[in-house]
């Protein structure tokens, strides 16, 4: 299911600002879970704690800064006013009224109580007590000691010597020591001390107790809870950045039209400082010793600082989110915009420098290639020869030829692919297409291929349409016959019907018989309609054999010879020998022949012989008829073999004037030769075919 | 060519289904074979004479194949998925594969228009005497030695006589040896030359155009219509050969 996160702009605010809070708000309580570690997570006692630790710290140094000032007092040394002044707060702070901290510091040889919270029984309410022994003055003189170490003082012996700032030798320890009261120095001062388990007065022990007493687990939940809800809303965020909801697509608003890397430098800088100056603020209100507008003032500031550092992060990720929606992510940087400038750059030099070399003749490019070949080489088999290991140069020898090489291959192949194409298209068969995809190192062949495929293709469609054309006509031809051919069927049955009635009369006798005669003459033009048509647009399917052309006319005398005597010709042939042989098909040769001899039978005068001859020169078979016509042929042998044209005087006589037509459309279907003459009235038709 | 005559017994009156159409050709060839006494049941179309065929016995058809709603063709297939009733396609379509297409489709015999009334006669006889004599329901019973047959011809090598859909032909002994010789081996093709030969017994130098006038005289005998012979046909330029029927 695809969710729609198109959301007004303000909830996109309301989710931003809480997201901000919730970071806030798992930044703080994370602090406070790390705080509150041992009590929450360690199950350590109070007294391990590590806040309990800190607090004996806090008071011991306060503690040991009160006896450094009274062991001044005790040897004597006059105190400055601010050195009384702190020391009455350190003793007063550390009264039982003001803390729970309880100590004794008893004088290490005597045991005399110098310094207590409350006399002896000061640690009467303490646990554990906790105990240390402490020398004050050199510890206390460290910053003004010098050391001194040399034989002529000590006696051939190595030792520091601490003096004080006026001189004064105080310690002589032997050896190189830096820390004196180690080495030589007696404890002077027992410290012992500890916390009253009453926690009476309201300190940070007391506070510690409490907080560590209560502890709120719950914050650690708030803490999980926080940091969820940032996710949760970054990543709501993220899903409806770039969205409007009055737009479909996605939208980059002004930031994110900022190039990106621009974008998130500037971003990352200032996250970075923002979070630089929280943590120092964070520190600073740690360290700082006023509890009151300071600490919480800084406090405010590094939150502050933080939450525009949430608020920064946030809107960079938004911003990247869009980016990503848009596909702009890498596109506009100013990285990117600089690469593909350089991209653009060198392209257009590469393309200026194959413009220039287009434009040199053929034959310099050629020369040109050439010389630079060659001096490739050259200047590879000089290194060759020179340097004292040739391993490189023979390597780069070795690839520039190889590559030469492939490429001579390459040109070869796909010339030769241009070759038989220019074949195919002789051969005929132009629908065959080069693929010039891959013909892109070479695009003077490409565009030889291409100019090729355009010419085969114009030449397919030429010969599609005209087989179109033809298919057409030979359609139209067989349609309009058979409309022709049924009609006549019906003339014809009716014809021979009226004839067998008994019609008075001689007149409707006689023009039945004209009916009869004109309907029979309509089927036979009919059907040479079809014949010729189909012939002349080669619609007709020829099956060549090896045929005796003199057992063809023989067949052909013996059909004919009974009309040759009614028509009272006289047929003198003349044949070779041996038998001829050609390749033709017989139905379609005997239709020639039959053609011819019916002209004769027609239109020859009668009591007239009719030569036939056979020759056979130059491997052509040559089939001559010669006869007489009866009527006078008044128009030219060429226009005899027109379609439909016969002498004047003849129109009235059986016969389409298709016959001619007929028989020179088949002998040339055949590969054959037809030849009229005419002179005066001899006619003479002249049929020549290829000797097999 | 005349027509034969058949006696009216054998006719026995025979139901022919002309479908056709064009109207004015189912009644003109409806009057041509009423008048040689067959029953007539027109149809119109492919559908129709399915029809037809199916509510009435018929012994013969004459179809159509240019036809409205079902053509002639698959007219003849549907027919042919349960019946073999001779039928004789009129077709205006007189190229070859047309003619190929009928005959591999399951037709006997094709006429193309436009035709001669004379020469319908005669096929729709021979068709019905080779169905009812020859065909289907009775054997024949001359299968003795001697008798060559194909297709309506029978030639009696013993007693020199030919029929051809069981009526008698004269034929000269030349006539007679050259059909004999054909019908031996049928499908084979004879140059003229051979023919003389084996005929003539003689050498065939200067035979000339005798063989082609003798085969000619038999066709005009024992074929139908002369011109588009059945049985003799002319192989041109090779010779004649006995199509096998």
């Amino acid at each position: 299911m695809k969710q729609d996160f198109r959301s007004h702009a303000l909830v996109k605010a309301l989710v931003l600002l809480l997201s901000v809070a919730c970071a806030v708000g798992a930044l703080f309580s994370w602090i406070y879970c790390a705080y509150h570690w041992d009590s929450l997570f360690n199950n350590e006692t109070y007294a391990s704690s590590a806040m309990w630790y800190q607090g004996m710290q806090g008071r011991y140094s306060h503690l040991m800064s009160a006896l450094d000032i009274y062991d001044q007092i005790r040897r004597g040394e006059k105190l400055g006013y601010l050195q009384e002044k702190n020391y009455n707060v350190y003793l007063s702070n550390l009264s039982p009224e003001q803390t729970n901290f309880r100590y004794i510091i008893r004088d290490n040889a005597t045991g005399e109580i110098l310094l207590s919270s409350a006399g002896e029984d000061s640690l009467a309410g303490v646990g554990d007590i906790w105990q240390s022994l402490r020398t004050i003055g050199p510890d206390y003189l460290e910053y003004s000691y010098r050391t001194y170490y040399g034989p002529e003082d000590t006696g051939g012996e190595d030792y520091t010597i601490f003096y004080d700032d006026d001189g004064n030798i105080i310690l002589q320890v032997p050896g190189n020591v830096s820390r004196p009261y180690m080495e030589g120095a007696t404890y002077r001062y027992a410290v012992e001390y500890g916390v009253d388990a009453q926690l009476a007065a309201d300190d940070e022990f007391r506070a510690a107790w409490n907080s560590f007493t209560k502890g709120n687990i719950q914050v650690l939940y708030l803490a999980i809870g926080c940091t969820a809800g940032v996710l949760v809303f970054t990543v709501f965020l993220m899903c409806c950045a770039g969205r409007r909801p009055e737009a479909e697509t996605f939208t980059l608003n002004w930031s994110d039209r900022i190039p990106y890397d621009l974008y998130l430098f500037a971003i990352g800088f200032a996250i970075i400082m923002l979070l630089g100056c929280s943590v120092e603020w964070a520190t600073r209100a740690y360290w700082t010793f006023s509890d009151t507008g300071d600490r919480f003032l800084l406090n405010g500031m590094s939150a502050l600082c933080f939450t525009a550092a949430a608020a920064l992060v946030e809107a960079g990720l938004m911003s990247t989110a869009t980016r990503i929606k848009c596909r702009t992510l890498l596109r506009n940087t100013v990285t990117w915009k600089f690469l593909a400038w350089c991209g653009r750059f060198l392209r257009r030099f590469w393309r200026d420098l194959c413009a220039a070399l287009a434009g040199l003749p053929i034959t310099y490019r050629t020369i040109f290639f050439f010389l630079g070949y060659l001096v490739l080489n050259a200047f590879l088999a000089a290194g060759l020869f020179r340097s004292g290991n040739g391993g490189f140069y023979f390597l780069c020898l070795l690839g520039v030829n190889t590559v030469v090489l492939a490429l001579m291959c390459r040109y070869t192949l796909q010339w030769d692919q241009v070759r038989s194409k220019a074949q195919d298209i002789v051969s005929g068969q132009p629908d065959t297409v080069i693929d010039t995809g891959n013909m892109t190192w070479f695009p003077a062949l490409r565009q030889h291929a291409g100019a090729l495929n355009d010419l085969g293709g114009a030449i397919n469609t030429a010969v599609e349409e005209r087989l179109k054309s033809e298919r057409m006509k030979a359609e139209l031809i067989t349609n309009v016959s058979h409309d022709l051919k049924t009609p006549l069927t019906s003339i014809i049955n009716y014809v021979d019907l009226l004839k067998k009635e008994d019609i008075e009369g001689e007149k409707a006798k006689e023009y039945i018989d004209v009916l009869d005669r004109k309907s029979q003459r309509l089927k036979k033009l009919t059907e040479d309609l079809v014949e010729a048509s189909k012939a002349s647009t080669g619609t007709l399917t020829v099956n060549p054999e090896r045929l005796g052309m003199g057992q063809l006319v023989d067949q052909a005398l013996g059909e004919y010879s009974a009309k040759f005597e009614d028509a009272g010709l006289t047929l003198v042939s003349a044949l070779p020998e041996a038998e001829v042989y050609v390749t033709a098909d017989g139905r379609h040769l005997w239709r020639i022949i039959d053609n011819l001899l019916g002209n004769c039978v027609k239109y020859a005068m009668p009591g007239t012989r009719v030569y036939l001859d056979m020759t056979v020169w130059d491997s052509w078979v040559t089939l001559s008829l010669k006869n007489i016509s009866a009527q006078q042929l008044n128009i030219p042998a060429d226009q005899l073999m027109e379609r439909f044209v016969r002498g004047d005087e003849s129109r009235t006589t059986e016969g389409s004037g298709l016959g001619l037509s007929i028989a020179r459309s088949l002998t040339e279907l055949q590969g054959g030769r037809f030849r009229l003459e005419v002179d005066g009235d001899l006619f003479k038709a002249v049929v020549s075919l290829p000797q097999a | 060519m005349g027509s034969v005559k058949i006696p009216k017994d054998v006719i026995d009156m025979y139901n022919i289904l002309i479908c056709d159409d064009d109207k004015d050709i189912v009644s003109a060839l409806n009057i041509y074979l009423q008048a040689e006494g067959y029953n007539t049941f027109p149809a119109y179309d492919g559908n129709q004479a399915l029809k037809v065929v199916e509510e009435n016995e018929i012994h013969l058809i004459l179809m159509d194949v240019m036809m409205p709603h079902l053509d002639g063709i698959h007219a003849t297939a549907r027919l042919r998925e349960k019946s073999n009733v001779p039928i004789i396609l009129l077709t205006a379509k007189s190229e070859d594969n047309d003619k190929v297409l009928g005959l591999n489709i399951g037709a006997d015999d094709y006429v193309t228009k436009p035709f001669n009334p004379m020469e319908v006669m005669a096929r729709v006889k021979s068709q019905l005497r080779r169905y009812t004599s020859l065909g289907g329901q009775q054997k024949p019973e001359e299968e003795e030695s001697g008798a060559l047959r194909n297709g309506g011809i029978t030639l009696e090598d013993a007693t020199k006589t030919v029929t051809v859909d069981g009526e008698p032909v004269r034929l000269t002994p030349i006539e007679f040896d050259i059909l004999h010789l054909l019908m031996t081996s049928p499908g084979k093709v004879f140059s003229t030359d051979q023919i003389y030969e084996l005929v003539w017994h003689d050498q065939a130098y200067g035979a000339e155009n005798t063989v082609a006038v003798h085969i000619r005289h038999i066709r005009e005998k024992i074929e139908i219509d002369p011109a588009n012979p059945r049985y003799i046909k002319v192989v041109w330029g090779l010779g004649y050969k006995m199509e096998k029927v």
